[in-house]
């Protein structure tokens, strides 16, 4: 099994794919049943290495085909396991290996969080040798020196469907019924917040806060992704805090707003913990900002704001380009003339 | 006490019902909160009163009341005096009874409704036509500026017949409480709970509206916080009329996870 490469020996251009146009050939394993987030995140990385004349795979672990493969990216591999069950999951990583000529998991979590640290010993034990963060801000500067070799930041940027929904979108608006909207686990941290929302904001947000518990039902008593973006498509803000007191910006929050036309505020304990590099900060505010700043007639504005800058963020294709050292979408329309 | 109401049972409408038992000095933001909202019902189109019975109290809120009433009267409140305490069930029932209208919104008097939201609770009420809707309570103490829980913020689950997690502050159709005998008077606590399971096995629909309802105040010696082992025999009562075989995970229920919101729908 190997080990964790450094930046020094990262991999080179493959040249292993099949097909007239294939330049590369990357398999994705999901996690299957067990994680709806997951398995989307899966299929955005198929999109986005498509977009870069890839031939993509995106299959389960105990489906994934015994093919060689240039990446094998995991999403993730905490959550693949668990699907399989740890044994099983390793054992069958193990076998498949030496097919795949490199290795990577995904990774969308905080850094400094139980989360990650779970990815980061997953992938040292099947020998997975990167960690995309997929994310919106690097994280390397909240890593210990031992954790840094493998990790790879990976701007979370849009992928060829979400941008053409963003176009879409941006030629037909609709009322919204909710002035904000509050979805996430109860914490007594969060009732008071919402508490400050309704005094300070307006009392007409919706609000979606269970019990953290163990769903021992089958199917899920909760919002699924699809009702959620329904309740997004209604809401001018979606507000949110972490339930931990680290600094870190979820991407898939602040996609989700703005591909539903909405825009995300995210609750900070303090904004001295911000990287200036950080982008959007001025979705990220204290919860003392939040009533001054939510007022009519600055939506619209702050969401042309919102739009335009992701816009002129880098895509999720050319951030896999970069650290992946994939061919990029220039270098592909090349091979193609040629 | 005559039961005028019942000529009027299906009359369109919201009766806001306050029980009050000795809580002279939370009448007023209760009573408040609840004209404030008939005001708001009535921008809408809906008519509204607040209704308050008074479980014979000691304190001065009789006093108090009969002001109220005289202030208020044409705004919509309605006061009346039960000569014992009986208790909270038959409270209820009686508001059930004596209401004006279809709709009946129970509000304790320690407690506070949010008025701007209360006409989209009728309008789940109406169109989901559920014999209960209710929504986010947040939970504060007498002397806190801010929340520090959540109470009513899930829909009904299979777990409500193991403890009660929506409290009795919600909105309510009283022919579909009629239709099923009312709250059990029998009851000296959690009769709520009792409430919910006999709505839900018998194929009512209680339905969770994500918004924020109201503001449910804990205080020391509040009736949830002193019933003791009183609730835990109620507790075990319950379990033996409505799960007693633990059977219930295997049998239909009309009215599981059920969350709606006029613009949206169902969820």
């Amino acid at each position: 099994m190997s080990e964790p490469c450094k930046e020094a020996e990262a991999p080179t251009i493959a040249s292993r794919a099949t097909g007239p146009h294939a330049l590369f050939r990357a398999l994705i394993v999901i996690p299957g049943t067990v994680n709806y987030f997951y398995n989307q995140s899966g299929r955005r990385l198929g999109e986005a290495l498509r977009e870069l004349g890839g031939e993509v795979d995106i299959a389960t672990l105990q489906e994934c085909p015994e093919r060689d493969y240039d990446w094998c990216i995991f999403s993730n591999i905490t959550e693949v396991l668990y699907a399989v069950g740890e044994e099983e999951g390793v054992r069958r990583i193990r076998s498949l290996a030496p097919r795949w000529r490199h290795t990577a998991s995904c990774a969308i979590d905080c850094v400094r969080t139980v989360w990650y640290e779970r990815i980061w010993e997953s992938c040292r034990r099947c020998g997975i040798e990167l960690i995309l963060d997929m994310a919106l801000c690097d994280q390397s500067r909240f890593l210990a020196a031992d954790r840094l070799s493998n990790y790879r930041f990976v701007f979370s940027g849009l992928t060829p469907s979400e941008r053409d929904a963003l176009e879409e979108l941006s030629q037909r608006d609709q009322p919204r019924t909710f002035p904000w909207a509050f979805v996430g686990h109860k914490t007594a941290y969060r009732a008071a917040l919402l508490d400050h929302l309704l005094q300070s904001v307006d009392v007409g947000g919706f609000v979606y806060m269970p019990s953290p518990a163990p769903y021992t039902e089958n199917g899920s008593p909760h919002l699924n992704q699809e009702k959620f973006e329904m309740v997004l498509r209604q809401t001018r803000y979606q507000i949110w805090c972490s339930h931990h007191h680290h600094f870190y910006m979820e991407p898939e929050r602040f996609r989700a707003s703005l591909l539903t036309g909405g825009v995300p505020v995210k609750i900070l304990d303090s904004l001295d913990n911000v990287p200036s590099d950080a982008p959007f900060s001025y979705l990220m505010m204290s919860a003392e900002q939040v009533g001054p700043r939510l007022r009519d007639g600055i939506f619209q504005r702050v969401r042309r704001r919102f739009h335009s800058d992701w816009r002129g963020a880098p895509l999720l294709s050319e951030e896999l380009s970069r650290v992946l050292l994939l061919p990029s979408a220039a270098e592909q329309t090349r091979c193609r003339a040629a | 006490m005559s039961a005028v109401g019942l000529d009027g049972l299906a009359r369109a409408g919201v009766t806001i019902a306050i029980p009050n038992w000795n809580h002279e000095l939370l009448l007023p933001r209760a009573i408040s909160s609840a004209l404030r909202a008939v005001a708001q019902l009535r921008d809408a189109g809906v008519p509204g009163e607040v209704l308050v019975i008074d479980e014979a109290s000691r304190d001065g809120s009789p006093l108090l009341l009969r002001q109220l009433e005289a202030l208020y009267y044409r705004d919509g409140l309605r006061v009346l005096s039960m000569s014992d305490t009986g208790s909270l069930a038959a409270s209820r029932n009686l508001a059930l009874i004596n209401a004006r209208y279809r709709y009946v919104a129970f509000l304790d008097a320690d407690n506070e409704l949010i008025p701007e939201n209360l006409p989209t609770f009728v309008r789940a009420l109406e169109e989901t036509e559920a014999a209960m809707v209710y929504g986010n309570l947040l939970v504060r103490t007498p002397v806190s500026r801010c929340a520090m829980n959540l109470l009513s913020n899930e829909s009904v689950q299979l777990k409500l017949f193991q403890f009660n997690y929506i409290d009795a502050f919600a909105l309510v159709d009283r022919c579909q409480f009629f239709d099923l005998g009312g709250y059990q008077e029998s009851y000296r606590a959690l009769e709520d709970h009792e409430m919910w399971q006999h709505l839900a096995v018998n194929g009512r629909k209680i339905v969770f509206v994500p918004l924020v309802f109201g503001y449910y105040y804990v205080l020391p010696s509040s009736m949830g916080m002193t019933a003791g082992n009183k609730a835990t025999e109620t507790a075990a009562h319950n379990m033996r009329i409505y799960n007693q075989l633990q059977a219930r995970s295997h049998l239909p229920l009309n009215t599981r996870w059920l969350r709606f919101h006029p613009a949206l729908g169902y969820l």
